[in-house]
């Protein structure tokens, strides 16, 4: 009975031993592949990082401004500003609601597919910008 | 074997009692092995599991660590989110001195890749054999580093180490500040990142996660500023410029720039006195756009009015000085025209009519009396007469006598502007919109003082007359200064300034513009003055910065589409 418990305990013993190495050297191949993805993680950081310091540096506005200048772009002047007529700010206050369900066909929005609330009426007043 | 044994022993034990003790003896002695072995395989079977639940502890040893710790920096970005600093990994060269083999062939190889290198500096720093670590080169671009790699030399290698990169190059370089080699903060926002605890030592390249410090300034509005000012010196010939947009509410600073730039990485740079912050490390006379306080001063007081008349025909003497006007109309003016003529008596006789003492009390309501700071660090000291007999109540009525940081004077126009409330200038993006701080003057004060900015631009006569720019109610007051230097002020140095906001109608923004001894003016012909260079220059820069702000021009264009 004894002698069988004793070949039994060693075989564990045995099991367990091997059972600790390949458990170990699991870990370590883990701990290398962790410790790799972490590099690669770093480095990928790391070139975006870069990337976006690149894309800023070409983006200065100290590189774009004569590339602007020389395709014809300036900063807006005052005369490129449109105040919509007192007409379209009577449209404004004249067009009803458009849960009338009239909006999409109101005579006076410019465009009749669209309804006042996205035509350039409900602005009216204010100065809108123009290309 | 022991099992073997014990049976034996009992069939022994059973025959004869005699035997019967040395038998029971090595019974126990069979139990204690057995407990024994029992023990070691629990202690296995534990250790099992302490390894299954916990794993092994970490042991790492670099003898490099110590000399190799760097700061991880957050980035540093816009009010709009652009880039303005940030980390990035670049390598760093570094040798064992012990394990190099041919001093002479290093020392050679890598000065002639590496032509910042010093060979003697390299020499010297390699021959110490007790070393284990010396730094030879530190931020090498990828091309030097795959150069020096190529040499295949024993005993050297590389690190990857964070380096600090301005994508931008020197713009807001005097508020951004600077890093050391370290990446350690030394100046700027870069040194409140440290001093704030946002930065972490770290012994690699990884980057921080810390989220990144979102400024006040905008990019689009500072390159316009210091583009403008660039532009204005080169066109009135002047040797420095400095430059500010300010929020009227929030405080927060739009841009801020001082000619000549600093390049942040470039120490050499941050130790040239020409290349210093003229904007909150310098302190200077103004001049008359310090006259907008003082009127505001006659107006808070109750001692005078904006149609109250002076008579400021006769210059004002006091003991061995004359205080006259550069431009005397021959005529009493009223208050109004003393500000749109910019007279110094006039000035004079406003501060004088209140007295040194209320003066003084004014000027430190409006902060303009103690130091002040801000994120990048103190913005130097006013710097105030010894002592305020009556004499220095005049001069510091039209901008003399009194030193000031050109941000803590435009903090002060911003309060009496925006409706008479406190502004405390900030480099930091502001997350909710700005409101009225502590009260400084009355609303009415600030109404009248804006009616009197807008006017001295409009008025034919206005001495801001060339600071219009079309459709944005720029309104604000000139200011020549002249600079003090040996023997007195100097007639041909001086310092010309504009102070103003726009819209003038319900300012937002308060813009500063200075020039530093400039040579010409608008025109060319005739005296050199602030109306003709610091105004025009305005006047271009709103032009520009006020649609990128979002500021739309009144009355301008009624144009068909």
């Amino acid at each position: 009975m004894l002698r069988r418990l004793n070949w039994l305990l060693m075989l564990a013993t045995l099991a367990a031993a091997f059972a600790l190495y390949a458990v170990k050297y699991d870990t370590r191949r883990l701990e290398a592949r962790v410790q790799a993805q972490e590099r690669a993680l770093e480095k990928a950081e790391n070139d975006v990082a870069i990337l976006m310091a690149e894309r800023t540096h070409l983006a200065r506005p100290e590189r774009l401004e004569p590339l602007a200048r020389l395709i014809g772009l300036a900063p807006v002047t005052p005369a490129q500003y449109l105040r919509v007529g007192p007409t379209a700010d009577a449209a404004r206050t004249l067009s009803p609601p458009v849960e009338e369900g009239r909006g999409g066909g109101d005579s006076r929005t410019p465009d009749g597919a669209t309804p006042p609330t996205t035509g350039p009426s409900p602005q009216g007043g204010e100065e809108v910008r123009k290309r | 074997m022991f099992a073997g044994e014990t049976a034996v022993g009992r069939v022994g034990g059973d025959g004869n009692r005699a035997r019967a003790n040395p038998a029971m003896q090595r019974r126990r002695r069979t139990l204690l092995v057995l407990a024994a072995v029992l023990l070691a395989l629990a202690a296995i079977a534990g250790q099992l599991v302490r390894l299954a639940l916990k794993g092994g502890p970490e042991i790492r040893l670099n003898l490099a660590e110590p000399l190799a710790r760097t700061w991880s920096r957050p980035d540093i970005v816009d009010r709009n989110g652009r880039l303005l600093a940030t980390d990035v990994g670049v390598h760093s060269l570094y040798a064992d001195p012990r394990l190099i083999i041919d001093l002479d062939e290093v020392v050679e190889k890598i000065s002639g890749v590496l032509p910042g290198v010093d060979a003697e500096e390299l020499r010297r720093s390699l021959s110490d054999r007790n070393r284990r670590f010396a730094w030879i080169s530190r931020g090498l671009s990828p091309l030097q580093a795959q150069r020096v790699h190529a040499l295949g030399l024993p005993g050297i290698a590389f690190r990857i180490e964070l380096k600090r990169l301005y994508p931008l190059g020197p713009l807001a370089g005097h508020l951004l500040g600077t890093v050391n080699t370290d990446n350690k903060g030394m100046a700027g926002l870069e040194r409140m990142l440290d001093e704030t605890g946002r930065v972490e030592a770290v012994q690699g390249p990884g980057r921080t996660s810390k989220p990144p410090l979102r400024v006040s300034i905008d990019v689009g509005v500072q390159y316009a500023l210091a583009e403008e000012l660039k532009q204005a010196s080169i066109r009135y010939t002047a040797s420095a410029a400095a430059g500010l947009v300010l929020d009227v509410l929030s405080g927060e600073i739009i841009a801020g720039v001082s000619l000549p730039e600093v390049h942040p990485p470039r120490p050499a740079e941050w130790l040239d006195a020409a290349r210093a912050d003229r904007l909150m490390a310098g302190t200077y006379e103004l001049g008359s756009i310090f006259k907008t306080l003082t009127v505001a001063m006659a107006l808070e007081g109750g001692t005078s009015d904006l149609d109250k008349i002076y008579d400021v025909r006769q210059p004002i003497v006091v003991g061995a000085y004359t205080i006259k006007d550069p431009y005397p109309q021959g005529r009493p003016l009223t208050v109004r025209e003393i500000f749109l003529h910019s007279s110094n008596v006039g000035a004079g006789m406003l501060a004088l009519e209140l007295g040194a003492e209320r003066q003084r009390a004014f000027l430190a309501r409006l902060g303009l009396m103690e130091s002040m700071r801000t994120e990048a660090g103190p913005v130097a000291a006013p710097q105030l007469p010894a002592r305020w007999g009556k004499i220095e109540t005049i001069t510091v009525g039209y901008g003399h006598g009194l030193a000031v940081a050109p941000l803590q004077f435009a903090a002060a126009v911003a309060a009496l502007v925006n409706g008479g409330t406190k502004v405390t200038p900030t480099l930091l993006a502001k997350v909710e919109p700005g409101s009225h701080g502590e009260r400084l003057v009355a609303a009415d004060t600030s109404a009248k003082l804006r009616e009197i900015m807008r006017l001295n631009v409009t008025n034919a006569h206005g001495t801001g007359r060339h600071a219009d720019a079309e459709g944005y109610r720029v309104g604000g007051k000139t200011g020549t200064a002249e600079m003090p230097g040996r023997g007195g002020y100097q007639e041909k140095s001086v310092i010309s300034s504009f102070v103003g906001a726009f819209p003038m109608d319900a300012p937002r923004y308060v813009i500063l513009v200075s020039l530093f001894e400039p040579q010409s003016g608008e025109g060319g012909a005739g005296r050199i003055t602030a109306g003709v260079n610091a105004a025009p220059a305005t006047a271009r820069l709103v032009e520009r910065i006020a649609p990128l702000l979002g500021v739309l021009p009144r009355g301008a264009a009624v144009n068909q589409p």
